[in-house]
């Protein structure tokens, strides 16, 4: 009697403890995935999250890869080779050394699924959900499928420039299954990847939005984003597949002109392209809406390019503080005469000139004097003119006191000279100067600096971080219809084409016309016009060096010149395809590596 | 006292019966020759006897010529010797050692020393380290072998202080111990009076710790508070207090303005600024005032304390003041059946925080730059460095905490059955934990952000709170018949914790005055431009455990326990983890055959124990699928809020698991020298790791998985010696020794694969470099980095290439690092010392870490010549000078031998003691503490250098001040 008493009271404890004690986790600050969907806004909430999800990755990582390993844009290194060497992990971007440990390929290739990964999420969840009970039309939720496909698409687009038919293909999130590449032959696996982005592009595009003139659409996916994303997989087809398909390309790219896909034009003014207003602007097929506060890539805005003291030139105040990394491959050697009192020297030969004869690299010559880009950057009646930071800089647009430089010539004038090397400054440390130096070896002051979005003046009212990014514009239809006329052997065509988009950098038409180290319109004057219209827009490896061969092959600056490294005048062709991360690989047996690494 | 022992000898000898009897006399002495007052000396069987007087002497009269003679005295063991007609008779006493039954705290109830049959360690009161403190367990600093306890910036009274027993174990959770106050598992010591512990015992190997399974991985420190005073109808009344002072030892040493513009190592900017001296102080205050109250009654023990803490650090800025207050009850009722018991302690703290990265800023400042313009602005350099003013840094950002700690806990406690053999009771606990801070900053409109970024001041506040509650039920068992004692306790466990969060933040103010009160004046929240944020999460703990303790004959102790637990924070189907333990060991000295040895040999007792811990990740949420929010974006007009997949779920998340072994033994000779011997493995598998996920299919690049495992080995030796002891001097000497090794044995299982595992990433601008790799296989703490290779005669450095050929740093190569030092400390050793003479008693201890290398970040970041700070150290340009720059590189030539012995305390103490009414003992002490260190090491003092968790020896270039404390304490008790 007296133990049954004690076993009750012993339950009752036993159950009054249990109850008290829930094992199933409480969420508070998110939202369990069983009850996410709940009606169109949270649709509309995860697109939102892989747009930013992939503006972040594009504006940073892809642009590394593309630009850094081309002809135009370099990671440098100051302060005798200290400052910006980071391990040299973006250096080995620019030098074409990288290996498959690099971080900035793991750090790409992670971004660049992550936008996948929620795609992949998204439409999964999205076909499984029935249109009505969240309260929409069928044809609605087709056109969320369709932009959110559409925007996969372009991310495994970004992946196979990078990575050709050693990616995997992947459309479910589903976890247990590890997909390997998309074929054991990396040729193979390239024309699978190309078919499978084409179906995805050609599937979806007719449940997209035209733009029609009311600026909807600009910085979403939209059809024309979709059929030039297709232009560009036909231009490179055969970079990307062995089999060209420039006359499809031709008929798509008239196609899009004719406005089968909405309506566009060129913009008469090229910095309505860049301005605050840029969604308002004709030009402008797709951009990724920026805003302070809401999504913010300010720190990737022409920040990498820019000097502590940048904010005294531009003459604003902001909270983005600026890298002081990147420079244009310079135009002119280090022979001559030194100046100290600039760090420069004088009497350098040009790299477009004897003996060198480069027709890559040398970004700021390259650009003809007339052009109306060729200059400082400065703020005169509530507008800007020039692209470049050169010569002796003084705050407020060139206008004010000489701004100091730092490092290895701190307290020096600021001058940035058209070179890139170790010259004398007031305290000599790293290495000595040499005729070719590479960008491992770049005084603080070395190379000209681009602004390719403006800055406004604190009495503007404007932020540029406020500038939406602009992605896909219109002249790239006319560049790309021009190369495939000039393929096909109308040259005149396809200057014609140039010229539309040209014109509008010149006074006159005539001005427009001079092509000062080019003779004739051919291909290497087209990769000229390439790299000038798109100078610094993150597709230079791609869209241009590798379809014109001269991704490994083509020679600028350093490249079988400079003597502190080994950089051949052309590289190993295994350099034209980056490889997978050795991470990737130690976690997914099924990836076949590129075979070249 | 004299009358009364002549009195009692009156007494005894009036009682003596004559008739054939003789005068038997003597000396009754101890093992030292000093005699003894006051030992008993009485005829067996008789109420006849005497104590000895002053000289030790005794008389007794009329004693029989067969008697035997009893002698007894406190603390020696009692001797018996027949008279055998001798009238002369001299004794000396045996030290009966540690006779006293001594007790130790073990998880859910206590054991008799004797009774420990796994590797425990139990500090007094009495023996804490005393002096100025941050945390309590300073007090245990050098006194358990294989207990770390780092302190990195203790001048700084806001700075915390870690702790790690036996090396580190886990890669990515925290390596701290479980501290369980008073039987409250997670409680924070912080919240405690150093004064009203009256012990902390370290449960250092599994099968202590298993009881407390899901978390005692990395061991388990037990407090327990004072009580109140036992004796019924006594009230005592104790106050203990001290002031200290830190005075801030000599700076390491820059160029001065006038050196600086000789070196021509940049612009003159005309002024002359000791930077390091604008922030510091030279010396700083500790007041520790505390008073305690406590009161016995009829079957009930009551005890109440305040108090008050006030300390200021040696920064201009940094301060702390603390309120404590703390009341603990324990009642019999209804004829002592029941017991009820509770306590509550409450603790406010208010911290002003410096910033003590500004003490290095301070050392790299150009000394020509000025503090402020002409006009009494500040000064705002503009160099490229990225320095700031840090005078302005220090005085124009205001940041403070405000905390509460509250722990609140009741008891029930119900004899259920009770005669001779059998003790059955069961008891109900609740408690509450509860812990809040507020933070608040507010860098005005003068302050160096403001200046850089445009705005006119920024205010932020967070507020957060943590809250757990705990409901413990147990019934205790214990059993007693013969030579067999057992005890059990069986007992289940419930606990949810909170966690609070909500934020704000606006920038640019009209006037600096409303500091964060009035927030929303600031002119970005219109802006859209303000940052509002909250948080909560949640997790809980359900679990069952069980031990059972047997002691046979007082010569073998066996003790096992078990506990199953839940943890929220896993996979529905990984939730629940098992972690048994077991220990046995054998007192030898009760074996008949050990009988002979018994005069040196007091006790030798082999153990060894085995045991699973465990330990769970500090995030909850991670084995399920959830969304947060995620970016923003423009959508159909409008400023969409992103939500995307919060991170790559693992619902197969489970328990890291700790497997140890413990093999010791205790031993004691002559009960003048004790000590024990361990030897540990601890085998962690299944630590969480965030591990590379497969992209696709998983959305991020990164899932913690449950992966890698770490070995622990090593030895402790610990040895207690009263090397004098005699009534009037005794000098008592312990020497801790711990030896251990940490391995990362496995970093890969069949779908992770992982080679290596990168630790800690260097700080400063455009580096990835980490300063360790520890590869599978190898020893956690591994520096990674090339191997210096001299100097050329520009003074660049030269590294050791892949074929052992110089090469310069310029030009290396990844490839070429290697192991180039471990930063874990292999040899720990304390050595401490106790003397006592007329009522004088002297502390002194010694403390040292052996055979390890500290990185040198200070001399790195700017004790070259070609060091990109503005300032350098002064060495640069001498005993350095050879080298102008270190290549921004991690390599050898950074890396000292860190190894290190100092003098760590002293405390000289005096005790009174009255038989007074009103005062009981008064006890004054000074105390100082880091008083001398012997070192090879050329930066910081390398006991200030993090040594426990995964990433040791990075001397991170904190040159906050480090200082000898001094202190003056009093103890007075009254009753």
């Amino acid at each position: 009697m007296k133990n049954e008493i004690r076993h009750y009271i012993s339950g009752i404890l036993i159950a009054c403890t249990i109850s008290a004690c829930n094992l199933n986790e409480q969420v508070y600050d998110r939202l369990d995935a069983t009850v996410y969907y709940q009606n169109e806004a949270s649709i509309k909430g995860a697109v939102a999250a892989i747009y930013g999800n992939a503006a972040m990755s594009y504006l940073e990582y892809f642009w590394y890869l593309q630009e850094f390993s081309a002809d135009q844009v370099a990671w440098r290194v100051w302060n005798g080779g200290l400052w910006g060497y980071d391990e040299g992990e973006k250096t080995v971007i620019s030098t074409h050394t990288w290996t498959v440990d690099s971080k900035i390929i793991r750090t790409t290739w992670e971004t660049a699924w992550g936008t996948i990964g929620l795609c992949n999420t998204l439409i999964g969840d999205l076909e499984k959900l029935n249109a009505g009970e969240l309260g929409m039309t069928d044809a609605k939720l087709q056109s969320y499928i369709s932009e959110v496909r559409t925007l996969r698409a372009w991310a495994y687009y970004n992946c196979y420039e990078l990575w050709g038919g050693a990616i995997p293909l992947y459309t479910s999130a589903d976890v247990s299954t590890i997909p390997g590449s998309a074929d054991e032959d990396f040729q193979t696996g390239c024309r699978k990847v190309y078919d499978f982005i084409c179906t995805e592009l050609d599937e979806s595009y007719p449940y997209l939005p035209q733009e029609d003139g009311s600026n909807a659409t600009r910085n979403r996916m939209n059809q024309a984003v979709n059929r030039m994303i297709k232009m560009r997989m036909l231009l490179n087809s055969g970079v990307f597949t062995g089999t060209a398909r420039f006359d499809e390309c031709a008929r798509l790219a008239q196609e899009l002109l004719d406005g089968k896909f909405g309506t566009y034009s060129l913009a008469a003014d090229y910095r309505d392209i860049y301005h605050v207003t840029n969604t308002t602007c004709p030009e402008v097929v797709m951009a990724f809406a920026m805003e302070n506060g809401q999504l913010n890539a300010g720190w990737m805005r022409d920040m990498p390019f820019l000097a502590y003291t940048y904010s005294e030139y531009f003459d604003f105040s902001s909270t983005q503080s600026a890298w002081n990394c990147c420079c244009l491959a310079p135009s002119y050697d280090n022979t001559g005469t030194v100046n100290p009192t600039l760090g420069c020297s004088d009497g350098a030969r040009c790299f477009l000139e004897p003996p060198y004869n480069d027709r890559l690299g040398a970004v700021y010559e390259r650009f003809d004097d007339k052009d109306i880009r060729k200059g400082n950057y400065t703020w005169e009646n509530g507008n800007y003119s020039g692209i470049f930071l050169r010569g002796l800089q003084r705050a407020k647009w060139g206008t004010g006191d000489v701004l100091k430089a730092d490092a290895d010539r701190d307290g020096m004038d600021l001058y940035y000279t058209d070179q890139v090397g170790q010259f004398e400054g007031a305290t000599t440390i790293g290495r000595t100067l040499e005729p070719v130096m590479s960008p491992r070896w770049g005084q603080t002051n070395s190379g000209v600096r681009l602004v390719r979005y403006p800055i406004y003046p604190e009495s503007e009212g404007k932020d540029f971080q406020d500038i939406d990014d602009v992605e896909f514009r219109w002249a790239e239809v006319y560049y790309t219809l021009a190369e495939c006329k000039l393929r096909a052997g109308d040259a005149a065509g396809a200057e014609q084409l140039v010229q539309q988009v040209r014109k509008r950098y010149f006074a006159s038409e005539a001005d427009a016309k001079r092509y000062k180290y080019y003779t004739s319109v051919d291909m290497a004057w087209m990769l000229d016009q390439w790299g000038q219209e798109f100078l610094c827009e993150g597709r230079r490896r791609r869209t241009d060096l590798r379809r014109f061969d001269k991704f490994t092959q083509g020679q600028w600056w350093f490249f079988g010149r400079a003597t502190d490294g080994n950089y051949p005048a052309k590289r190993d062709r295994k350099y034209e395809w980056f490889p997978l991360p050795a991470s990737a690989l130690s976690v997914n047996p099924g990836l076949k590596q590129n075979p070249n690494y | 006292m004299k009358p009364k022992f002549l009195l009692m000898s009156l007494l005894f000898t009036s009682l003596v019966m004559t008739a054939q009897t003789l005068d038997v006399e003597g000396t009754v002495s101890d093992s030292s020759g000093e005699t003894l007052i006051g030992a008993a000396v009485v005829v067996k069987g008789t109420t006849v006897g005497t104590v000895t007087d002053f000289d030790g002497h005794y008389l007794l009269t009329g004693v029989q010529a067969d008697a035997e003679l009893e002698f007894s005295y406190m603390g020696y063991e009692n001797q018996t010797i027949a008279v055998q007609g001798r009238s002369q008779i001299n004794v000396v006493m045996a030290d009966a050692g540690l006779q006293v039954e001594e007790v130790v705290v073990i998880g859910y109830g206590s054991l008799s020393k004797k009774e420990v049959s796994s590797s425990i360690v139990q500090i007094d009161s009495k023996n804490f380290v005393k002096g100025p403190m941050n945390s309590p367990m300073e007090m245990l600093n050098g006194k358990v072998a294989g207990l770390t306890v780092n302190s990195t910036s203790a001048a700084d009274p806001n700075a915390s202080t870690s702790l790690q027993i036996r090396g580190a174990g886990s890669l990515s959770g925290s390596n701290d111990p479980l501290f369980v106050i008073d039987g409250v598992a997670g409680g924070d010591i912080r919240n405690l009076s150093s004064q009203d512990i009256e012990s902390i015992t370290v449960l250092k190997d599994a099968a202590s710790a298993a009881i407390y399974g899901t978390r005692g991985a990395n061991g388990v420190v037990l407090v327990t508070t004072k009580k109140g005073t036992a004796e019924q109808g006594h009230f005592d009344v104790t106050y203990d207090s001290y002031f200290g002072t830190s005075i801030a030892k000599p700076h390491v040493a820059v160029l001065s303005a006038d050196e600086f513009r000789r070196s021509r190592r940049g612009t003159d900017y005309g002024a002359e600024t000791d930077w390091y001296s604008r922030i510091t102080r030279k010396a700083s205050y500790d007041i520790n005032q505390y008073l305690n109250v406590s009161a016995g009654t009829k079957g009930g023990t009551y005890t109440a304390s305040l108090n008050y803490k006030n300390a200021n650090g040696l920064d201009i800025v940094s301060k702390r003041q603390e309120y404590g207050g703390r009341f603990a009850m324990e009642q019999k009722v209804l004829k002592d059946y029941l017991t009820i018991s509770a306590g509550l302690s409450g603790r406010r703290v208010d911290e002003t925080w410096g910033d003590n990265s500004q003490v290095d800023a301070a050392l790299g400042m150009n000394p020509t730059m000025p503090v402020y313009n002409a006009d009494g602005s500040y000064y705002q350099p503009t160099g490229v460095t990225g320095a700031v003013n840090p005078v302005t840094r220090l005085k124009e950002t205001e940041a403070n905490g405000q905390r509460l700690y509250l722990l609140a806990n009741a008891g029930l406690k119900l004899k259920l059955y009770t005669d001779e053999h059998h003790n059955l009771n069961t008891s109900v606990s609740y408690s509450l934990d509860y812990n809040d801070l507020k933070s608040n900053t507010y860098a005005s409109s003068k302050s160096n952000e403001s200046y850089w970024g445009g705005y006119k001041g920024r205010a932020n506040v967070n507020y957060q709170k943590w809250q757990t509650h705990h409901l413990d039920w147990l019934i205790n068992y214990d059993f007693q018949w013969d030579e067999h004692t057992l005890r059990f306790v069986a007992g289940t466990s419930w606990e949810q914790s909170r966690w609070e969060q909500v934020g704000a933040e606006n920038y640019d103010y009209t006037f600096d005055n409303t500091k964060w009160y009035d927030m929303a004046s600031g002119t970005w929240l219109a802006d859209g431009l303000a940052n509002m944020w909250t948080g909560q999460t949640q997790s809980s703990l359900f679990g069952f455990f069980g031990r059972v303790n047997y002691n046979w004959r007082d010569m073998l102790f066996v003790s096992a326990s078990f506990r199953r637990e839940a943890s929220t924070k896993f996979g529905v189907k990984s939730r629940w983890g098992n972690f048994p333990s077991a220990s046995i060991a054998w007192e030898m000295t009760e074996a008949g055959f050990m009988e002979p040895a018994k005069d040196v040999l007091k006790s030798l007792k082999p153990r060894f124990s085995f045991g699973v811990t465990g330990r769970e990740p500090s995030n909850p949420y991670q084995s399920l699928a959830t969304y947060s929010s995620r970016y923003q974006y423009f959508m159909d007009g409008g400023w969409v809020t992103g939500y995307a997949p919060s991170s790559n779920a693992n619902p197969l998340l489970s328990w890291e698991k700790s497997v140890s072994y413990n093999i010791g033994v205790d031993f004691d000779l002559w009960h003048r020298l004790s000590g024990s011997v361990d030897y540990y493995i601890r085998q962690s598998p299944d630590l969480l790791y965030s591990y590379t996920a497969p992209q696709p299919p998983y959305v991020y690049e990164s899932v913690l998985v449950n992966v890698g495992t770490t070995t622990n080995r090593g030895v402790e030796v610990s040895l207690n010696a009263d090397i004098l002891k005699t009534k009037h001097f005794q000098w008592n000497s312990g020497i801790n020794y711990a030896y251990g090794r940490t391995w990362l044995t496995k970093l890969s299982n069949e779908v992770y694969q992982a080679s290596f595992l990168e630790l800690y990433r260097k700080p400063g601008v455009g580096t990835s470099e980490y300063f360790f790799r520890v590869e599978e296989g190898g020893e956690i703490g591994q520096f990674y980095g090339y191997e210096f290779a001299g100097v050329d005669k520009d003074g660049d450095m030269y590294v050791l290439d892949n074929n052992g050929e110089a090469q310069p740093i310029s030009a290396a190569d990844p490839s070429w690092k290697r192991r180039i030092g471990n930063g874990a400390p292999r040899h720990t050793l304390s050595w401490s010392n106790r003397l006592e003479f007329y009522g004088v008693e002297l502390s002194i201890l010694f403390t040292g870490a052996f055979d390890y290398q500290i990185f040198n970040m200070r001399k790195y970041g700017m004790g070259l010549q070609g060091s990109g700070t503005d300032n350098v150290l002064r060495t640069a340009y001498t005993t350095d000078k050879a080298v102008r720059t270190g290549g921004g590189s991690i390599s050898s030539y950074f890396l000292e031998d860190g190894s290190y012995f100092k003098l760590d305390n002293i405390t000289l103490g005096y005790n009174w003691t009255w038989k007074d009414k009103l005062v009981d003992g008064l006890r004054l002490y000074v105390a100082a503490k880091n008083i001398v260190t012997m070192t090879r090491y050329s930066g910081n003092d390398p006991s200030i250098v993090a040594v426990t968790g995964i990433t040791p020896g990075v001397d991170v270039a904190s040159a906050y001040p480090t200082a000898t404390q001094l202190c003056l304490g009093v103890t007075l008790k009254l009753h």
